[in-house]
């Protein structure tokens, strides 16, 4: 434990200064999603996400959030573990053929009230892979689907934008 | 005829309690049989204290003598074995004269060996056979020494004889000291305790359930009378000592029990912890006795004695509805069980009564008494040492750990067994018990509702019996009808308004569920992370269960992984078959018995020079030793 | 020391028991062996008479009559049932006896070492024989020890029991009736026992020889 104590002391601080200015309009979409949320939710909302044959390009884009530059958890925003912990699906590939029964079963194991959110082209309608013999084609031909956040993959700021409007469209 | 057996011991059973509960109300009986026997004969006497032990013996007889009538598996050996062993148990707590008390001790342990050996194809119950019959002969011989030893001293083999006695205080000390190691071993003191896990798993369940709940409180009886009765009042250290060593005992048996895979032991090494907190108990008592606060140290043999009696009755019916989930399933490891609530509503009912009450809470009956011990252990500040102090406080701790353990123990126990998906064929198989067992499973499921719903009348009654044994005036003032109450307004507890609450509780949440959540339960299969086949593999284990505490207390467990692969021939990553096993190992074998055991080995092959196997040179010996011993005469 | 008529014939008749005695350490041919068995069971049952007669005891009588009907008719027909089919003398290579004899005087010489507090304090007319039934008795168990044969064994511990019994009479007059008869019983039952013993070891094994015994050891 001492050394790596020292080792901590030694090697200092070894991350770039943040680019404040660059934050403003996420600050802004920030501020409005912890309103909505708030209001809407009783303060956080829980959401899973659940990859269906996506080519990692979305989750990529997706774990941007939890990072120290968005970190959107501060917005009232969580993934977990379980479906079962979950009001919202946020569901991303064109659905292969394997993963469409998971997809369905991970839906039903989500308790009401729910909504379902697909990201990416794939997720709107099966993107480059739709027609694929391999592939259902779109979230909304196995499960109902609230929202799209369309994009390949859609940028964070697109993510909580995309986040915000599906929120505020929800009675 | 094996039927007529279970009746006769039920009959006896019911006799003995009957006598007992006289015994405890205070009608005092003297039987004595000079003639029977040589050194002053067969000698009873019935006095509160043993009135508690022989009701013990007798109301935990009777339901183990009723699963046996039931239970078609059990073999016709060890029928009189059976009845002698609760005949010779009922006369433990009565025997007023050294040979009488060793006669049937020896005879208790005699029959309880017959028994445990019952199943004499198994390798495993040889083996705890013989494990048993050293450790228990070893506590043979201390008691044996420690009584001769007495015996000449005092000039009587008699117990009023020793009362009246004032020994040195050196040879008191070394009589208890061999009296209590004695004793120790029989309650299953750490680290005295090789033979309980082994032994209870390998008799018949009607037995351990009877070795379990009553034999082993046996040990607690004799630690009781050297501590308090016919060693007259004794110095601080002894208290110290059997406070210490429940501590230990509670904290090693229930740690060992958190992490066993085998149903039948865990409840032995559960049966380990109990008997530490037993006698953290009466540790308590004793180390007040000797501080001459005689209120507390009836308070801490009050605890003491209420938790042997609980400890028998839920005790007796784990084993009890252990022995019908093994009779039904035919395996004892709890990673083959499962989804018994199913198949076995009742025994499962039951069990899960006695994994309540052992997991003290209220309102059963575990809960009172480790209530009660806390506030025995809690006043300790009345004692102005700093040492004794800090022994109780040791003892506090290590009660609220075990307490805290205990709870997770049962919960993996109750859940892995009886919960979730069968683990195994013969656990999808299995089947509910015959009538009897179910009745006297029910049995001792109403007594632990009983002994916890009416505690207001069953402390005060023990507390008489410990007043009267440590001679203090006048009845201990222990609160109303409704409300125990402890040394004046220090604590109190009222388990009726406690059980009435929680029914209200619960009565609420579900109530409250009803009308709100109505129309909005959508049912829908477990959650398996999606997959399609949900198979009992991906259940949560035992093993599994354990793995946390073995990690936290790694120190104690010292755990070995062994990962054993077996990959195709063509490559490695292809692979057939793994197998992972994670055992513990025993601090005590280790570090104890196996050097104690190599050094005996050494010696031994020093002596067997002698042994040359010539029948003449053995014959040669005698004739030496003949010459030599009259030469020299 | 006057010589009364009844030191003198005790001390003859242990004597001539202690003859009997060397006789059998001497003898090798089982037959013989077992019919100077007879011959000192005999004698003892005739000190018992003496003595009987001499201290007005007339239980003594009826132990000589049990002596003479066990030790020198019951018994010795149990031996010689056991003994069918060994032959009468040891196959092996025969041991000299004279160690033996030499060994069993040292043994009569340590009987009176041994028994010399005794004989000092005691004033009966029947001590003289004393230190000569103790002999009986040690060389007894000597031939155990030395026995080649589980017969050898039945044989020593007989005598042995025999030296034992001599010495009670000649130093007390005789054990109390029940102890007598507790004894006799005793060795009825040892010589049965043994004897369904020796059958069947010689049924699984063809031999009676201790040698082979040491394969036994654990």
């Amino acid at each position: 434990m001492l050394r790596q104590l020292r080792a901590a002391l030694r090697a200092g601080v070894v991350t770039e200064p943040g680019v404040a200015t660059e934050s403003a309009p996420l600050e802004v979409v920030g501020a409005r999603l912890r309103e909505e949320i708030h209001r809407r939710f009783k303060r956080s909302l829980h959401i899973r996400q659940v990859d269906a044959g996506s080519c990692n390009g979305c989750e990529l884009e997706i774990s941007g959030l939890t990072g120290p530059h968005y970190d959107f958890e501060r917005f009232g925003l969580h993934l977990v573990a379980s479906p079962r912990h979950a009001d919202c699906l946020l569901v991303t590939g064109p659905v292969t053929l394997n993963m469409a029964e998971p997809l369905r079963r991970t839906w039903e194991a989500t308790p009401d009230p729910k909504f379902v959110i697909a990201v990416g082209d794939c997720g709107r309608d099966g993107g480059i892979f739709r027609g694929s013999y391999a592939v259902v084609g779109g979230v909304s031909s196995v499960v109902p689907v609230d929202a799209i956040i369309a994009g390949c993959p859609p940028s964070p700021a697109a993510l909580l934008a995309g986040l915000l409007a599906a929120i505020g469209r929800r009675p | 005829m094996t039927a007529l057996v279970y009746v006769l011991a039920v009959i006896v059973g019911l006799a003995a309690g009957a006598v007992g509960v006289g015994g405890m109300l205070g009608i005092g009986m003297t039987w004595r049989l000079p003639a029977l026997l040589p050194l002053g004969g067969v000698s009873l006497v019935l006095d509160p204290l043993a009135g508690v032990f022989l009701a013990l013996v007798g109301f935990a007889a009777v339901p183990a003598s009723l699963y046996a009538l039931g239970d078609t598996r059990r073999t016709p050996r060890g029928r009189v074995a059976y009845l002698l062993f609760v005949g010779a148990m009922a006369v433990v707590p009565l025997a007023a004269n050294a040979l009488t008390f060793l006669l049937a001790w020896e005879l208790m342990s005699l029959a309880s060996y017959v028994l445990v050996m019952h199943d004499r194809e198994s390798r495993e119950a040889i083996r705890a056979g013989w494990v048993y019959a050293v450790m228990t002969h070893a506590g043979v011989v201390c008691l044996v020494v420690g009584m001769l030893l007495l015996g000449t001293w005092t000039g009587s083999f008699e117990v009023g004889a020793w009362r009246a006695a004032a020994l040195a205080p050196g040879a008191r000390n070394l009589v208890w000291t061999l009296l209590a190691l004695g004793f120790a071993v029989k309650a299953g003191v750490i680290p005295l305790h090789v033979w309980l896990p082994l032994a209870h798993p390998a008799a018949p369940s009607h037995v351990s359930a009877l070795m379990s709940g009553v034999m082993i409180k046996l040990g607690v009886y004799g630690l009781i009378r050297i501590s308090l009765d016919w060693l007259g009042d004794g110095p601080a250290w002894w208290g110290t000592a059997i406070l210490l060593a429940g501590a230990v005992s509670a904290v090693v048996g229930v740690l060992s029990a958190i992490v066993d895979r085998d149903l039948k032991r865990v409840l032995a090494f559960s049966s380990i912890e109990n008997m530490g907190i037993i006698l953290i108990g009466l540790g308590a008592g004793v180390l007040y006795h000797a501080a001459g606060l005689p209120a507390l140290a009836v308070l801490g043999l009050t605890a003491a004695l209420y938790h042997a009696v609980n400890h028998a009755a839920f005790k007796t019916l784990l084993f009890l509805g252990a022995g019908a989930v093994v009779h039904a399933t035919g395996t004892r490891d709890m990673d083959a069980l499962g989804g018994l609530i199913k198949r076995m509503p009742w025994t499962t009912a039951c069990f899960l009564t006695g994994a309540v009450a052992i997991a003290a809470l209220p309102p059963l009956n575990g809960f009172v008494s480790e209530w009660l011990t806390f506030q025995a252990l809690l006043q300790n500040l009345l004692i102005e040492r700093p040492g004794v102090n800090l022994v109780f406080a040791l003892g506090i701790a290590a009660l609220a750990l075990t307490g805290g353990l205990a709870v997770a123990c049962f919960v993996r126990v109750f859940g892995i067994s009886f919960l979730a998906v069968p683990r195994s064929d013969a656990s999808a198989r299995a089947h509910e018990t015959e009538v009897p067992p179910r009745l006297a499973m029910t049995m001792l499921a109403v007594a632990c509702l009983a002994l916890g719903l009416g505690a207001t009348a069953v402390a005060p009654a023990l507390a008489r019996v410990g007043s009267e044994l440590i001679g203090v005036v006048g009845s201990l003032a222990l609160g109303d009808a409704l409300t125990l109450d402890v040394s004046g307004n220090f604590a109190s507890l009222s388990v009726p308004v406690v059980a009435v609450a929680l029914t209200l509780a619960g009565l609420g949440i579900v109530g409250g569920l009803a009308i709100t959540g109505r129309g909005r339960v959508r049912r829908y299969e477990t959650w398996s992370c999606g997959r399609m086949l949900q198979t009992p593999r991906m259940e949560y284990t035992a093993t599994a269960f354990a793995n946390p505490f073995k990690r936290v207390f790694h120190f104690f467990y010292r755990p070995v992984e062994q990962i054993d692969i077996a990959a195709h021939p063509a490559s490695r990553l292809f692979v057939q078959r793994i197998e992972y096993a994670n055992p513990t190992r025993s601090l005590f074998d280790d570090w104890l018995y196996r050097p104690l055991l190599d050094s005996v080995h050494r010696s031994v092959r020093v002596v067997r020079v002698l042994q040359s196997g010539s029948a003449n040179l053995y014959l040669a010996y005698i004739l030496l030793a003949l010459l030599v011993m009259l030469v020299f005469a | 020391m006057t010589s009364a008529p009844i030191t003198t014939a005790t001390n003859f008749l242990a004597f001539l028991g202690l003859v009997s005695t060397l006789l059998i350490v001497w003898r090798q041919n089982w037959p013989g062996r077992r019919r100077l068995f007879i011959v000192q069971s005999l004698l003892l049952a005739a000190l018992a008479a003496i003595i009987a007669a001499y201290a007005h005891r007339p239980e003594l009588f009826l132990v000589a009559a049990i002596v003479v009907l066990l030790k020198a008719w019951l018994i010795p027909r149990i031996l010689g049932r056991m003994a069918a089919g060994t032959p009468p003398r040891p196959v092996t290579p025969g041991r000299s006896a004279g160690l033996s004899l030499l060994a069993a005087g040292g043994l009569i010489v340590a009987a009176y070492v041994i028994m010399l507090p005794v004989t000092t304090v005691s004033e009966l007319p029947t001590e003289g024989g004393i230190p000569l039934t103790f002999a009986m008795a040690l060389i007894g168990l000597f031939v155990t020890v030395t026995g080649r044969d589980v017969l050898g064994h039945i044989l020593g511990f007989l005598m042995f029991e025999n030296g034992i019994f001599g010495l009670a009479l000649l130093a007390t007059y005789g054990l109390p009736g029940i102890v007598e008869a507790g004894v006799f019983l005793d060795v009825l039952v040892v010589v049965l026992i043994l004897e369904g013993v020796v059958l069947q070891i010689r049924r699984e094994h063809d031999s009676i020889a201790v040698d082979r015994l040491r394969e036994l050891r654990g």
